[in-house]
């Protein structure tokens, strides 16, 4: 035995000099994280959820899911198993779980609007099989922003059918032998499309999550009020969090017109190394971000919207204020009627150089590292594709004669009433009209057209159909703003109304523009419906 | 024979009539989140009122043959308590999570002919500490006698997603639910007697059918609206979308799918008048339905929303209730508003049905 030992402390030098051959990789999570964490869940959910002899704790360390997941398990075992948990352990039980049972941004990509809790959103290409097994009650993002394996989707089917009574009665479940196709080829398919284990997450988990402190600057648009272009600040708290300075400012994309101005101060917490999450109070107004940071933490995109009203809100683009972060972020407006002398506003980062626009005179009003403001003038005549260039850099710009067509967005708007005395707010759409030219070929809904950006117009609301006409919807469902914000009435049954029913509506809206002589017109639909009395962070 | 039978029929319901002339003709309905009414329907009057105790939400409501208990289905569809309909004492109870390891929900239930026996279909989970286990549904079978702790004397395995348990004066207990099943209640043996699901109607496609409503108080046959699509007609031919009145004759045991319109309008219950010549169907309107040459002779707007459809013992009076706090009253001929009873500080009756007794 003696010669033994010193063959294996040999050995085992040669294994650690090997070791020390590359640069030690700092674990994302840290050992005294994890060991916090692991205290976490044994204190608060090994009363139930056994932990095995190689550590595993029954059920809950064979899912993977986003913050907000984790969030809503906890949020369902407060509600329905009596779990009782501090706050602070709760936040803290989500930065634990997603950190080491997470999603690597490769897997939440193709779901990020409805983590981002965008209005409007209509899932695309989702298996008609799983839309009306999952997606008839709750969007389609909630199952595929997790990841099991099929005997886990089965316990997930298992726990449907013993926490909601009508789910085998309902609509688009009735007719088919829900629980059979539910536990069978469906937990089948998602444990094959989702599975517990994913080279993405493997590979994530290796990867080095950066530090997101330092100076960014975000461009952004809010639908019906312009775009926006500003810094964040950000200083690192610890433990994955940071303190956040805001300091926005608004361009109108009709005129180019200086807005508000937005500031504030915040807070915010980075989950799985890139999922950024964070409060802030902008004009004493209370705002969230649901950001995504790119791998290399450089580029972050994501959701600004108010707490209270998450359909109003901004779509983020920020960068991280370095030198290899350099070029046009934003042009506002993107168009330029030829003869008409317009102020343009430029947003990036590091923009030095030249300002030109090939076939337009342009003159240089204001110009910083981060925001160049120009009077262009187009020649008269001139028409078609053109280019903004900032020193080495250049971004598309539209050129042209006449607003050709127009087009509403979104097609299909929902609303919600709300108020009234009940708990559950107002929920607003907000629409734009877009104007297009027909391009080179001349002709409408082609992809030569050319986007000119949003337009001023006039906004009206009518009747969608003949039914909607007879129960008079547009008397009784809301109004439109000048802004093209549609703001549904209040909530609760109308005896005023046909059967004593609800403020909701069919209706279409339909924006005007006038120019000159011309009026273009289009029109979009918007179902004003009841309220969702159940929202949860993913719908 | 058909109309022999039908002759037959009619002078069996004028004797059942006759029986019940001299007695008081009352409706029970239940209210979120513990009551039960009786209400004296001809007087618009709320006679009296109960209060069921831990209760959260009656919806199911099945009477004695004698008319002096009613079974209310409560507690989310987790137990079904026994009311006195003189005294309002508690005479019966059966909470259906009696197993510690099971979630039980009952998803219809009815009483045999001599009022002895209960018949509960019950959908089950086991639950375990950190998970759930979806099981076989039942037919559970309590004695009514089985006091306030009530357990089932007999226990058989049906199909899943039955919504709709009747009787019929034979004693056979019917199921509706993918298919309508025939239930043998001494051995638990059941079969399709009305294929719904698998059912072979020429050019007609899977119908659609979610009924709770037991509208066969007064006239002993059951019915409900069905929608089905003529799948000999073009997609685009409004017509190829069809409503009709599924019924079975609780005497007879006989079905009948009666067409009778296109599909303009969610109907949730129907009920047919005693002389089965004409039908009732509601939801947001009211319809008066031809049975002989099957078409909708009328249609009014109702107030709001009404998820059941009854009809007097005389059949003067079609009643709508459930959803709100009120039951309209109209006149079966030409469906002119009579009356309306408002339940006392304007509870939610929510899914409660309502049910016809004689006193």
């Amino acid at each position: 035995m003696k010669f033994i030992a010193p063959i294996l402390s040999i050995l085992l030098l040669t294994a650690g000099l090997s070791a020390c051959s590359e640069a030690p990789k700092k674990s994302n999570v840290s050992e005294a994280e994890k060991v916090t964490g692991r205290t976490l869940v044994s204190d608060n959910c090994s009363g139930c959820h056994m932990e095995a002899e190689d550590g595993t704790f029954s059920r809950i360390s064979f899912i993977r899911k986003t913050p907000e997941g984790w969030d809503m398990n906890i949020a369902r075992m407060m509600i329905f198993h009596g779990l009782e948990i501090e706050p602070q352990d709760r936040r803290a039980l989500v930065k634990y779980l997603a950190d080491t049972q997470g999603l690597a941004p490769s897997e939440t990509a193709a779901h990020r609007d409805i983590l981002e809790r965008k209005h409007n959103v209509i899932e695309q290409g989702v298996d008609p099989d799983l839309a009306a097994m999952c997606a008839r009650c709750h969007t389609y993002a909630r199952v595929a922003l997790q990841r099991r394996d099929k005997a886990e989707w089965q316990n997930l089917v298992h726990m449907h059918l013993g926490q909601w009574a009508s789910i085998e009665y309902q609509m688009l479940a009735r007719e088919r032998d829900w629980r059979a196709d539910a536990l069978g080829p469906v937990a089948e398919k998602l444990g094959k499309l989702y599975p517990l284990k994913t080279t993405a997450w493997t590979d994530w988990q290796k990867a080095e999550w950066k530090d997101m402190s330092g100076s960014w600057y975000m461009v952004g648009h809010v639908p019906g009020i312009g775009d926006m272009g500003g810094s964040m600040t950000v200083k690192a708290a610890g433990e994955g969090k940071y303190q956040t300075a805001f300091n926005m400012t608004f361009t109108d994309d009709n005129t180019g017109a200086e807005g508000i101005n937005l500031t504030g101060m915040g807070k915010s917490i980075v989950h799985t190394g890139y999922e950024w999450r964070g409060t802030a109070t902008l004009n004493d107004v209370k705002y969230r971000q649901i950001w995504a940071a790119s791998p290399d933490g450089n580029r972050m995109t994501g959701r600004f919207f108010k707490k209270d009203h998450p359909e109003d809100g901004m779509t983020i683009t920020a960068w991280r204020n370095i030198p290899e972060n350099n070029g046009i972020m934003s042009i506002v407006p993107a168009a330029l009627k030829a003869g008409k002398a317009t102020e343009i506003v430029i947003s990036g980062l590091n923009l030095s150089g030249d300002i030109s626009i090939p076939g337009a005179e342009v003159t240089v009003k204001q110009a910083s590292d981060s925001r160049i403001v120009i009077s262009a003038l187009a020649q008269d005549g001139a028409t078609g594709p053109a280019k903004i260039t900032v020193g080495n850099d250049s971004a598309p710009l539209a050129i042209y004669l006449q607003v050709d067509y127009l087009k509403v967005t979104p097609e299909y708007g929902i609303s919600r009433v709300g108020g009234g005395g009940g708990p559950i707010p107002k929920v607003a759409a907000q629409f734009e009209a877009v104007g297009y030219t027909f391009g080179p070929d001349g002709k409408q809904g082609t992809d030569d057209d050319v986007n000119l950006g949003r337009l001023p117009v006039i906004w009206q609301v009518d009747n969608y159909s003949p039914a909607a006409a007879a129960m008079q919807d547009v008397k009784y469902a809301g109004h439109i703003t000048e802004n093209g914000t549609f703001i549904p009435a209040v909530a609760g049954p109308n005896p005023e109304r046909k059967y004593g029913t609800n403020n909701a509506g069919d209706l279409k809206v339909i924006a005007s523009y006038h120019n000159g002589t011309r009026t273009l017109t289009a029109e979009a639909h918007l179902i004003a419906t009841v309220q969702r009395w159940n929202n949860p962070p993913i719908m | 024979m058909v109309k022999k039978l039908i002759i037959l029929s009619m002078m069996l319901w004028g004797m059942a009539l006759l029986s019940v002339s001299s007695a008081k003709e009352y409706m029970i309905v239940g209210a979120r989140p513990d009551k039960l009414y009786v209400i004296d329907i001809k007087a618009r009057k709320v006679e009296k009122t109960f209060t069921i105790p831990d209760s959260t939400a009656p919806q199911n409501i099945v009477i004695s043959p004698d008319g002096k208990i009613a079974y209310v289905g409560t507690n989310h569809l987790r137990s079904i308590v026994g009311i006195d309909l003189e005294s309002g004492d508690v005479v019966f109870r059966a909470d259906l999570d009696y197993k510690d390891d099971e979630r039980t929900w009952n998803y219809g239930f009815d009483i045999s002919p001599d009022g002895s026996e209960i018949y509960s279909y019950d959908i089950p989970t086991k639950i375990y500490l950190d998970r759930f286990e979806s099981r076989e549904p039942r037919l559970s079978v309590f004695k009514t006698n089985g006091g306030l702790e009530a357990k089932p004397v007999r226990e058989f395995p049906l199909p899943r997603r039955i919504h709709l348990l009747m009787v019929a004066k034979s004693g056979a207990l019917y199921a509706m639910g993918w298919d309508f099943y025939k239930v043998d209640v001494q051995t638990g043996k059941y079969e399709v007697a009305y294929p719904l699901r698998n059912w072979t109607q020429k050019n007609l496609s899977q119908p659609d059918a979610l009924a709770f409503w037991p509208s066969w108080d007064n006239n002993g046959i059951f019915s409900t609206p069905i929608y089905y699509a003529r799948t000999d007609m073009a997609e685009n031919n409004m017509e190829r979308y069809r409503t009709g009145l599924l019924t079975l004759d609780l005497k007879t045991e006989k079905f009948d799918l009666i067409d009778f319109q296109g599909a303009p309008e969610i109907l949730f219950s129907s009920v047919l008048h005693p002389n089965r010549k004409t039908a009732y169907a509601a939801y947001n309107t009211l319809l008066k339905i031809d049975l002989e040459k099957p078409h909708t002779a009328k249609r009014i707007d109702l107030n709001h929303t009404y998820y059941q459809t009854d009809i007097s013992a005389d059949g003067t009076e079609v009643y709508v209730g459930g959803t709100t706090c009120d039951v309209a009253i109209y006149d079966s001929t030409d469906l002119k508003h009579i009356g309306e009873v408002k339940l006392p500080n304007c509870p939610d009756m929510g899914a409660t049905v309502l049910r016809m007794i004689h006193k």
